[in-house]
């Protein structure tokens, strides 16, 4: 289980973020929403020990982040893993694409080569990528193929909770909808834990149980992702975000209504 | 490196000249007609001929010979030296850019010292100190090159440090010497390659020269910069004594140089 509890951060001063508190219950799955600097890839940078929080404290089985020693960063992560957003190169450019999947498996199991080979070729399959990808440095993969990698290479040593970052953002909207659908796929099959952070709402029904949706840096409201469309109940920034996506859905059909009365 | 290589001819000779003068300075043996140091005073000052194609020397010794077995004096060294300096630059400048804060500053003040010197004095003042020979010139040399490698390596570590993949390959349990090792150097490799490449026609010219100042290398070593002051006395009588050595020394800078300008220009 992770426990969020009264995280704040600041830079130079500057709040960040201020006063978050959210639980995740094993199995259990939330989504972060909030436009461009609202402070998720901060949260996640927080949760993952990368970045350390002015104040509060993060949870994770009753275990309290990391500060020094490898070996406790080392638990934390072999517990909770991340997909960065897929804009920022988080493979090693020299190495090959196998290299990059073996190296959590080194340094986080005691398998054996041969054992390793198998381990990466079972994610390697899951995620729905070619064995012949595996010699070529990640340079040469594609946008969809890039983010597979990362996901295999997150939970390629079996996590508890997966932190997803933006990881749909820059795909086009077919690989967008096959990230999801593997990832619900992959939630059910292993009970994961999913904090998936976005800023697009409409990617979040069928994947996260719950939302909690964030401005500048503050929790503006959580609630189970069933009362999304309860306007009544909704704050007026989510009823804003629900709104800019549907509203190009609206466009489109309008679009296409009058392309359909014009050829008519 | 092979496609850059390929689409350029001057590279390509540039390369190949280089193997050959690697080849045979590691068979000179084997290849050179004569013994360096053999003396006949009966066929001295002779000028370029098919017994001896690039002539002899005031002592008689065959030119072709001592200019072969002269590049395992004036071109092997350079790689030992640049060796041992890019192994202090990859020690002190890691240890500068990675552990950092005041230990880098120290270190930083250091290098700033080093560079504000003019290698050329620093070295004659070392040799100065401890006498004349190679040794000492490598030595000093190395003294006087060490900085620029740490600076450099510092400043590819701190732009590499921030790079999205170093963070990820921490959540994959990589730390410390571990991302050092594998996911720092193996970046920065093609950069410093490019550079060491690019100053071995540097130190090639400065052990040659500081032997042509009489500071290196001493006679009867067939070192070229030897016998380039060799060649100095006797240019009105026998020009060929100094054109040879001095037309390899040319040859071997400006084809490091193209090839390392090359490599850069590629990426």
């Amino acid at each position: 289980m992770l426990q969020v509890q009264r995280l704040c951060k600041e830079i130079n001063g500057r709040p960040i973020l201020s006063d978050i508190n959210f639980v995740i219950e094993d199995g259990g799955s939330l989504a972060i929403v909030g436009e461009s600097g609202s402070g998720k890839s901060t949260l996640a940078q927080l949760i993952m020990a990368l970045k350390q929080p002015t104040s509060g404290q993060v949870l994770f089985n009753e275990r309290s982040l990391p500060r020094k020693g490898i070996k406790s960063y080392k638990e934390w992560y072999s517990d909770i893993q991340i997909v960065f957003q897929n804009t920022a190169s988080t493979l090693n450019p020299a190495m090959s694409l196998y290299r990059c999947l073996e190296e959590p498996l080194i340094n986080f199991t005691n398998l054996k080569r041969r054992e390793r080979r198998d381990k990466i070729l079972e994610y390697l399959n899951k995620v729905g990528l070619h064995r012949d990808l595996l010699k070529h440095r990640p340079g040469k993969l594609s946008g969809g193929q890039y983010q597979r990698a990362c996901l295999a290479k997150a939970l390629i040593i079996s996590p508890k909770l997966l932190i997803c970052d933006e990881i749909v953002a820059s795909l086009d909207i077919v690989l967008q909808q096959q990230m999801i659908e593997l990832l619900m796929s992959i939630q059910k099959e292993r009970g994961l834990s999913l904090l998936f952070i976005t800023h697009d709402l409409s990617l979040v029904p069928g994947l996260c149980a719950d939302i909690l949706v964030m401005k500048d840096g503050k929790k503006v409201e959580q609630f189970n992702t069933s009362a999304l469309h309860n306007e009544e109940e909704r704050d007026i920034y989510t009823i804003t975000l629900l709104k800019s996506t549907e509203s190009l859905e609206t466009t489109w059909k309008q679009y296409a209504t009058h392309d359909n009365k014009s050829t008519g | 490196m092979m496609n850059i290589i390929r689409v350029n001819k001057l590279s390509a000779a540039a390369l190949l000249f280089i193997a050959m003068l690697l080849f045979m300075g590691l068979t000179a043996s084997w290849l050179s007609p004569y013994d360096p140091f053999f003396t006949n005073l009966e066929q001295k000052l002779l000028p370029p001929s098919f017994s001896h194609p690039f002539g002899t020397d005031y002592l008689g010794r065959d030119l072709l010979s001592r200019v072969i077995h002269g590049i395992g004096d004036s071109v092997f060294p350079v790689f030992v030296v640049l060796s041992i300096v890019m192994l202090i630059g990859l020690f002190v400048g890691t240890l500068s850019a990675f552990w950092g804060n005041k230990l880098d500053m120290l270190l930083m003040s250091v290098t700033d010292i080093f560079t504000a010197l003019p290698s050329v004095l620093l070295t004659i003042v070392v040799v100065g100190f401890l006498g004349f020979g190679m040794e000492n010139v490598y030595f000093a040399v190395i003294l006087s090159w060490w900085a620029k490698y740490v600076r450099l390596i510092r400043g590819l570590i701190h732009d590499v440090k921030k790079e999205p993949y170093i963070m990820a390959s921490r959540v994959s349990g990589s730390f410390g010497m571990r991302t050092m090792i594998r996911h720092m150097i193996p970046n920065i490799a093609p950069q410093i390659g490019t550079i060491l490449i690019l100053d071995v026609s540097k130190v090639i010219l400065t052990l040659s020269g500081l032997s042509f100042l009489g500071i290196g290398a001493q006679p009867p070593s067939p070192e070229w910069g030897v016998m380039l002051l060799d060649g100095k006395n006797y240019l009105q009588v026998a020009p060929w004594m100094g054109f040879f050595p001095g037309l390899m020394i040319f040859l071997t800078a400006c084809s490091f140089q193209i090839v390392g300008e090359r490599l850069r220009k590629g990426k």
